[in-house]
């Protein structure tokens, strides 16, 4: 258990690592960032100076290694146009996208989960074929085209606006669990099948246990062990669109940072932010592996 | 550094007394795609904070387009008035008593500072984006509680032009300094119409009216401008009426969109040119250039139909320039005047068969996305070029920097016309020895003997008909050489809120004080 | 029911021309038809069949479990004079485990794998109306009446900490828990180890006697029929062919049906025949040891100890062992699936331990394997011409050679040769794994090693698999090296047997030989376990 547990953790260090160079060498042949801060016909001297500035006239290497060593002291560099420490920026942010990604998650997780699991107990039943018909569609919905139509049919047809800073988070979070929402109640309902069909499951009907408790008591754990990994996936997923929806819907949260610091070529806070992001991603993961220790006895043996 | 902003917002809380109660005034939203990271406007040069700037500060000089669309007369602001004292010098007396949002009033030192070296002309200057309107400054100094002093290295009969241009918002020295070139550009303060209450550079600024505004009464009670990146949304909220003005109508859909009740959309010419130079020279990457030939770059301008493709995207929102006529010049426009290398199949033809050209591929590089229509527009003209027999292929690139990279045969690019008086820049400064398109690693051209002759004529000569008549002998060889062609006056659009009775003229900026709404009568 | 005028105590259990429908698609109309047995207290009674037999359908039918896919028809059953409650209703919560109490073929997957032993015991007394104080007690008490080791220790276990034998054990708590009359015991051995095996019929025949309970047990097997069987029932798709005495019979079987059941495990021992001398394959002194993982999660295993064998072309060498016993390993070493750790493998004369590369795919032409689950064995996407075909083709044979091979061997192995065109999901459980022997065959090998290679298949399908190994042996004049865990299996194709203990081999002799006169006690404890093998001489002492 400790040998998984350690092993867990030396991958997730070595990813954080991977992703960090990765994004550094990327951003920076993907475009220099000093032109991307002058208009396009600035002259050459504004550009090396901005280049000077930024410290990108150094070879990359000793770049890298500054960077990296700022990193491993706590220091993530500085917005290059605001001048404020990049994890200052990301925290202002922060809270209006963990609103918008747990009320998404929330939503997903407390629709699609109870309808999944219906869906399997009434298998066969039109409520079922209307799930997974659901499902596919909200599954198969690109979570863009889905939030300009709400938005523009609230807009057009109802005159509310459900866009900006303002409106509901109902809204922006609808949009991005939706996805998430179709694929925990088809996940459920097939997790679910398996579990009430299987022979512990006979058994416990056999020794005179109801329905209702061998529905809580012995199809829900052995279910949601699937479904903790698939939650703990959907998270990038959330993340990913998040960018999307905060962009359709003028949240101002992390994931529109993220789309104007690539813009504009703001190195250090993209870096930061696709740090945090992998960061995030790591820890779900870790979160994933870990939870299967407290649900899954078959795990904590090994 | 968060402490030092925090600084500053408290400075401006604590010394500016609480507005009067708005009566009746309307709160204004302006939905913008984005936001420029900073409101210094030197540092912020840029459309995006062009549109909060001019509602924030003041310049010293000021454009009328409130009366005339393309503001060509020049309009004392901040400075009551101007003279020129010697050849190289000029003095700006400014106006008493106009108080900067924290009620300390403005003077010389806060003009001096500035315009001054520290902060855009010296080396490693505070605000470096300015040096493009400083050029040639050798003193700014205050020599009065009222009166600067500019001194340039040559004579420039125009440089109040320079003072209507973003070095000419003046600044609180005694702010600035306090809090610091980062914190002052996020928590600006300036004279202007709206004092800033908040500002998030990814979610939008807040300004609530300067009651004390020098200028007039501004006519809303407070101003925002909220970031919606997706134009769609921005629609909706406009619709919905939480917006009252939204910014950048996609060109495809202004037509759809100005048929929805209680919406107007407006297209306004702005003064930017988007164009393609042809790259004139042979390098590593292209030794056999076929367009070093000048057969070749005539064939090709003569070989395509602007003014169609222009129409048939555009509508009547724009025109094809003639080569550095812009109406913006005023006396120096001639709305006559036409273009030497004209629409002309035929000429096209000629030109070719005149060229070595052998059926070549050119390769056009085009950032997507960057200047509206353009890439339908190339393709319209890369049909016509096929139909003559030259053979050009557009490969799009996602930013400038990639544009940039050789090899190219064509590059696309913007011109700014830059309201200087006279087309100095869009011709000199654009095209002359100290352009990009001469200087930069993505050089495209190598000027003429007679070009740098007749630019340096221009250049030396001050005298309005003269200087004239050399603006149009170094036009005549630049469009003897061809080195590129203007395509048309770029667009903005607006779509506004039927309630709001506003129009920014032919411009980008948008100014929301007493002027500009409510049909300039205030 | 002519049992009924030996003057025998009413019937605990009454079952009267039970018939049970099948869905329309199914392959019969109706799953089991006109069933009537009775079950009289303290008796056991055997419901015997082949797996579609309709066997198991009859235990779900008396504690109300039957799916609305299969609804009784007609007939009746009566428990304790009264009649049950129609099928699912919900009356049926106070008989199941009360009165009736049923376990199943895999106890491991009878339980719950995410909660503990003893919270699932619990929750037998909770939903039956124990108050909580007597629960815990009551479970202990009942895992030590199933003799399991430290009670307090299994009830915080969870399932898959418990061997397969100990899982059976706390099942068969569970269903005592609130000593019910009658227990339905469905394969409940099927699983196990031999040895294991006859432990849980002990026990069930200790607690038969300890509680007075009727039992109905539910087999495939005559060997187990004949350990604990006072009555048999026997029942051939859906039709229950022969009832009466488990004496009458497994001695005077009256029904064909019956009579190839009992013969299939009681195969007759194989013929000698003059085998060759030609050594194909001899291994001596061949060590394994499973290494633990990186971060040393788990202990090394020293899978096979010192193992030595000889093979000659054209005999059988059985290897028997228990699960663990480190058959399979030894047999992976053979193989070269595993890399030994010291010793010597020579195939043909050649050492072969230390190939890689060409080398050992040349010799692994020479050396074919069939496994024991025929369904993972096949590439569901593959046409069985095509999996048949595929060794040879790699080996270089030409397509058009290969594929009319394939239907020759097709042929050989009993299938139509058109069924080449199929996929493996058309086929069934023993005609997959003649499939397997096919594809076995394409290669023409020397030694075929068949690893538990009939374990999955009836018993009477079994037989026929058996026989065909021995067909194509005496045809192609291979040597096999068969692994089983079946004695009877062993027995039936063996010429030479090797018995396996813990990596060890612990016996080695002619079949006849070991049989017989078992040198090693371990051997010994083996052939005392297994069911019926010793059916004949009880038999024949009766």
């Amino acid at each position: 258990m400790i040998g998984y547990i350690l092993s867990r953790l030396i991958r997730a260090v070595a990813t954080l690592l991977i992703t960090v160079t990765l994004v550094f060498l990327f951003i920076r042949f993907s475009g220099d960032p000093a032109a991307a801060l002058v208009p396009p016909d600035a002259p050459q001297e504004v550009i090396d100076q901005y280049a000077r500035a930024m410290g990108l006239d150094q070879p990359i290497w000793v770049q890298y290694t500054g960077y990296v060593g700022g990193l491993l002291q706590g220091d993530f560099g500085f917005s290059i146009h605001t001048g404020l420490a990049v994890e200052e920026v990301f925290l202002a942010r922060l809270p209006h996208t963990l609103e918008l990604g747990l009320t998404a998650l929330a939503m997903a997780i407390a629709i699609g989960i109870p309808v999944g699991a219906i869906a399997a107990i009434r298998r066969g039943s039109a409520l079922d074929r209307f799930v997974m018909a659901f499902s596919v569609f909200a599954f198969a919905m690109p979570n863009f085209l889905f939030g300009l139509l709400m938005i523009l049919i609230a807009a057009l047809v109802f005159g509310t606006f459900l866009g900006g800073d303002s409106a509901s988070v109902l809204w922006p979070a609808l949009t991005l669990g939706l996805a998430a929402m179709g694929s925990f109640a088809r996940f459920t309902r097939s997790s679910v099948l398996e579990t009430i069909n299987a022979p512990y499951m006979r058994a416990a009907e056999a020794r005179g246990v109801p329905f209702r408790l061998r529905l809580i008591r012995h199809a829900a754990p052995n279910a949601a062990i699937p479904l903790v990994t698939l939650i703990g996936l959907s998270l990038g997923a959330l993340v990913a669109g998040s960018v999307v929806t905060e962009q359709v819907f003028a949240w101002p949260g992390v994931g529109q940072l993220l789309v104007r610091s690539v813009a504009t070529r703001d190195l250090a806070q993209v870096q930061f932010l696709v740090l945090v992001v992998a960061f995030t991603m790591v820890l779900a993961n870790l979160l994933v592996d870990f939870l299967y220790l407290l649900i899954d006895p078959r795990i904590r043996a090994s | 550094m968060s402490l030092r902003i925090l600084t500053a917002s408290a400075l401006l809380a604590g010394s500016v007394a609480l507005p009067a109660l708005a009566q009746d005034k309307p709160d204004l939203v302006i939905a913008v795609d984005n936001l420029w990271p900073t409101m210094d406007p030197v540092i912020g040069i840029s459309t995006t904070g062009a549109r909060v700037h001019s509602n924030i500060f003041d310049t010293l000089v000021r454009r009328n387009r409130w009366e005339d669309p393309d503001g060509t007369e020049l309009v004392p602001w901040l400075a009551e008035s101007w003279k020129q004292l010697s050849p190289t010098v000029w003095e700006f007396t400014l106006r008493d008593g106009v108080p900067f949002h924290d009620g300390h009033i403005m003077d010389a030192e806060d003009v001096a500072f500035s315009l001054s070296a520290e902060r855009l002309w010296g080396e490693e200057p505070l605000a470096p984006r300015g040096t493009r309107y400083t050029r040639g400054f050798t003193r700014v100094e205050a020599t009065g509680p009222l009166t600067i002093e500019v001194e340039t290295s040559f004579p420039d009969p125009n440089l109040p032009f320079r003072m209507v241009t973003p070095i000419g918002f003046v600044l609180p020295k005694h702010y600035y300094e306090e809090v610091g070139t980062e914190a002052f550009g996020q928590m600006p303060m300036g004279t202007g119409p709206y004092r800033m209450t908040s500002f998030d550079p990814s979610v939008g600024v807040e300004a609530v009216a300067f009651e004390d505004y020098w200028a007039g009464e501004p006519p809303a009670a407070s101003l925002s401008f909220e970031i919606v990146p997706e134009f769609s949304t921005r629609f909706a909220g406009l619709v919905a009426g939480e917006y009252d003005v939204v910014v950048s109508v996609p060109a495809d859909q202004v037509d759809a969109l100005d048929g929805t009740p209680g919406v107007t959309v407006m297209e306004k010419g702005i003064e930017n040119y988007p164009m393609f130079a042809f790259n004139m020279l042979e390098t590593e990457a292209l030794p056999d250039n076929p367009l070093t030939d000048v057969n070749l770059r005539k064939a090709m301008v003569a070989g395509v139909d602007r003014e169609a493709i222009t129409a048939a995207i555009w509508g009547d929102a724009t025109f094809v320039p003639t080569p550095f006529n812009f109406p913006e010049y005023g006396p120096y426009y001639d709305a006559d005047r036409e273009r030497a290398v004209p629409y002309d199949p035929e000429a096209a033809a000629a030109y070719l068969e005149a060229s070595d050209y052998a059926g070549e591929e050119l390769i056009w590089h085009i950032t997507r996305g960057f200047y509206p229509n353009y890439e339908i527009a190339a393709e319209f003209m890369v049909e016509q070029w096929a139909d003559l027999g030259i053979n050009v292929k557009i490969e799009l690139k996602d930013n400038f920097s990639l544009a940039y990279q050789r090899p190219f045969h064509l590059l696309n690019m913007s011109m700014s016309s830059e309201f200087s008086g006279d087309p100095y820049r869009p011709l000199w400064m654009d095209w002359g020895p100290q352009s990009s398109r001469f200087r930069a690693a993505h050089k495209t051209w190598d000027m003429t003997e007679d070009f740098v002759a007749l630019g340096e004529k221009f250049e030396q000569t001050l005298e309005f008909e003269a200087r004239k008549q050399a603006y149009l002998d170094l036009v005549a060889e630049w469009e003897d050489v061809t080195p590129g062609m203007y395509m048309w006056r770029n667009v903005v659009s607006y779509a506004i809120s039927d309630d709001l009775d506003w129009d920014p003229g032919n411009s980008a900026v948008t100014i929301f004080d007493h002027l500009y709404v409510g049909g300039g009568d205030g | 029911m002519a049992e009924n005028l030996s003057g025998a105590p009413a019937p605990l259990l009454s079952i009267r021309g039970l018939t049970v429908g099948l869905p329309a698609d199914g392959d019969r109309p109706e799953a089991v038809s006109e069933v009537s047995f009775d079950i009289a207290p303290g008796e056991t009674v055997c419901l015997v069949g082949e797996s579609g037999s309709g066997k198991s359908v009859i235990g779900q039918a008396i504690l109300g479990m039957l799916p609305h896919a299969l609804p009784v028809l007609s007939g009746e059953v009566h428990l304790d004079d009264a009649p049950l409650p129609p099928q699912r209703d919900p009356a049926y919560g106070a008989i199941r485990s009360a009165q009736v109490a049923m376990i199943f073929q895999d106890a491991a997957a009878s339980l719950n794998p995410v909660r503990t032993i003893g919270a699932q015991l619990a929750e037998v007394l909770e939903v039956h109306g124990v108050p909580k104080r007597d629960r815990k007690a009551r479970v202990l008490d009942v895992l030590r009446a199933v003799a399991l080791p430290e009670p307090e220790r299994i009830a915080k276990s969870y399932p898959h900490q418990l061997s397969g034998g100990q899982a059976q054990r706390a099942v068969i708590a569970g269903a005592l828990l609130l000593e019910p009359k009658l227990l339905i015991a469905d394969e409940p051995t099927t699983a196990l180890d031999v040895t294991t095996q006859a432990e849980i019929l002990a026990l069930i025949a200790r607690l038969k006697a300890e509680h007075g309970l009727s039992v109905l047990f539910v087999t495939h097997d005559f060997g187990v029929v004949a350990e604990i069987a006072d009555r048999v029932v026997v029942m051939e798709k859906g039709v229950q062919v022969e009832t009466g005495r488990a004496a009458a019979v497994l001695h005077a079987p009256q029904h064909p049906y019956t009579k190839k059941l009992i013969a299939a495990v009681t195969p007759a021992p194989r013929e000698r025949e003059t085998g060759g001398t030609d050594t194909i394959l001899e291994a001596t002194d061949i060590d394994l040891t499973y290494r633990g993982g990186l971060f040393g999660g788990r202990k090394a295993l020293h899978a096979v100890k010192g193992a030595s064998l000889r093979i000659e072309a054209g005999r059988t060498v059985a290897v028997v062992g228990e699960s663990g016993s480190g058959k399979s390993s030894l047999a992976r070493c053979l193989l070269r699936l595993e890399e030994i750790d010291s010793g010597s493998i020579r195939f043909k004369g050649e050492e072969i331990s230390k190939l890689t590369g060409k080398p050992l795919q040349h010799l692994r032409k020479s050396l074919q394997v069939v496994l024991q689950d025929p369904y993972s064995a096949l590439d569901p996407r593959q046409t069985i011409r095509a999996a048949i075909a595929e060794g040879p083709i790699i080996h270089g044979t030409p397509k058009v050679e290969a594929h009319a091979q394939a239907a020759e061997l097709l042929e050989l192995v009993g299938l139509p040769a058109q069924a080449g065109g199929r996929y493996p999901q058309e086929f069934s459980g023993g005609q997959r794994q003649r499939i397997c022997i096919a594809r076995a065959l394409a290669l023409k090998p020397d030694l075929l090693i068949a690893d538990e290679a009939v374990s999955a298949l009836d018993v009477s399908i079994q037989a026929q698999i058996l026989d065909l190994f021995a067909d194509m042996q005496k045809r192609f004049g291979f040597a096999i090296l068969f692994i089983t865990h079946d004695l009877a299996v062993a027995r039936a194709i063996a010429d030479d047997i090797l018995v396996m203990r813990r990596g060890e081999i612990v016996e080695r002799g002619p079949a006849a030989q070991v049989f017989a006169s078992p040198a090693h006690p371990y051997t010994a404890d083996l052939l005392a376990a297994a069911p019926g093998l010793d059916m004949f001489a009880k038999g024949d002492a009766a």
